[in-house]
């Protein structure tokens, strides 16, 4: 038999019995011997931990009412329906003026942002640097993508990222305009608030500074 | 540029956030529909974890998440104003929509549904060392 070169290489070449794993141990080396040892080890904790987690299953106990026996501690209460839903007219009634402006606006630092952000791979063990990288920034090419961004961000953050409806729904009717995601609404609604997004800088961040 | 910063993203998110929520979620009027749920109606279910042996409750065992829970099912099984009780799991599917203190829509799960002896029903939920009482409005017909 041939000597394997590794302990999988062994493992799978060897015959399934335990007379078959002795004299491939005997040739290994030291090193590949604990290598084995160790892989014999962990494959009988698992089967172990398997055999353990079936007795546990096995032996879980069964909860279920006794209405037979038991029949007056029943307790019975009435469902009610929801007292607290999304609503589906939220976008008809949002006003971007009603945001309320931040009591301080930011300030904007003079200096020149960043346009590429610098990583580094190292070395787990030594620590040295394996490659280094440079990513580009990429500024948005036009206010739709800035938009967009913000629109899912503030989607996500409201909670109704995930509220949909872009198809027209059977119940709206013929005559009705289909339903449109609220995202998409709110970047409708925010895209048409156009004389409002022109005030919000002076408003919200472009504070004095010392440019 | 400066719309990239976090402290910008922050801003303005939080602004809109909680006008979209407080848009967004809306209180309905409740009506009580016509089948009351019962808890006898609960399948049976393998549970894993501690349980009681509880004398007051429709179950053969009132299984428990933690010590808190096993203090409070054997609270509940000597209490003199309880007439039945019933820890309340996920198999139950029962639960309760609130608004968390972020105004988000979130799911109450209680953990125990009891029978008081004046025929009042009460869930509770049994956190730790804090507990956390919803007095119930219905009475049982």
């Amino acid at each position: 038999m041939e000597c394997p070169d590794s302990v999988d290489t062994g493992l799978e070449r060897s015959p399934v019995n335990c007379d078959g794993w002795r004299v491939l141990a005997t040739r290994l080396s030291t090193a590949d011997r604990h290598k084995l040892r160790a892989t014999i080890r962990d494959s009988l904790e698992q089967v172990a931990d398997r055999a353990a987690w079936l007795a546990q299953s096995v032996a879980r106990p069964q909860v279920h009412p006794q209405p037979a026996g038991r029949v007056k501690y029943d307790i019975a209460f009435p469902q009610l329906t929801r007292a607290l839903a999304r609503s589906e007219t939220a976008l008809e009634r949002l006003d971007p003026s009603e945001v309320a402006d931040p009591g301080t606006p930011l300030e904007v630092p003079d200096v020149v942002p960043d346009e590429y952000i610098k990583y580094r791979g190292m070395h787990l063990i030594d620590k040295g640097v394996i490659e280094p990288y440079e990513f580009q920034v990429p500024y948005a090419e036009d206010p739709s993508g800035v938009i967009t961004y913000y629109t899912k961000s503030v989607a996500k953050a409201g909670g109704v990222e995930r509220v949909a409806g872009a198809s027209r729904r059977s119940s709206d009717g013929p005559g009705l305009p289909p339903r449109v995601s609220f995202s998409t609404a709110l970047s409708i609604s925010a895209t048409r608030s156009c004389a409002w997004l022109r005030t919000m800088p002076s408003r919200w961040w472009w504070a004095p500074s010392s440019r | 540029m400066r719309l990239a910063e976090n402290d910008a993203q922050q801003m303005v998110v939080g602004a809109f956030q909680q006008v979209i929520r407080d848009l967004s979620i809306e209180e309905r009027e409740v009506t009580i529909e016509e089948r009351a749920m019962r808890v006898s109606d609960t399948r049976p279910f393998p549970w894993s974890r501690e349980t009681v042996d509880a004398e007051r409750t429709v179950f053969n065992l009132t299984p428990v998440d933690n010590k808190f829970e096993r203090g409070f099912a054997q609270f509940l099984d000597r209490a003199t104003d309880v007439a039945a009780f019933a820890k309340l799991t996920l198999n139950s599917r029962f639960a309760l929509e609130y608004i968390s203190s972020t105004g988000a829509l979130r799911y109450y799960y209680p953990d125990f549904v009891a029978r008081l002896a004046d025929d009042t029903c009460s869930r509770d939920r049994d956190e730790g060392a804090r507990r956390h009482r919803v007095a119930l409005k219905d009475r049982r017909a």
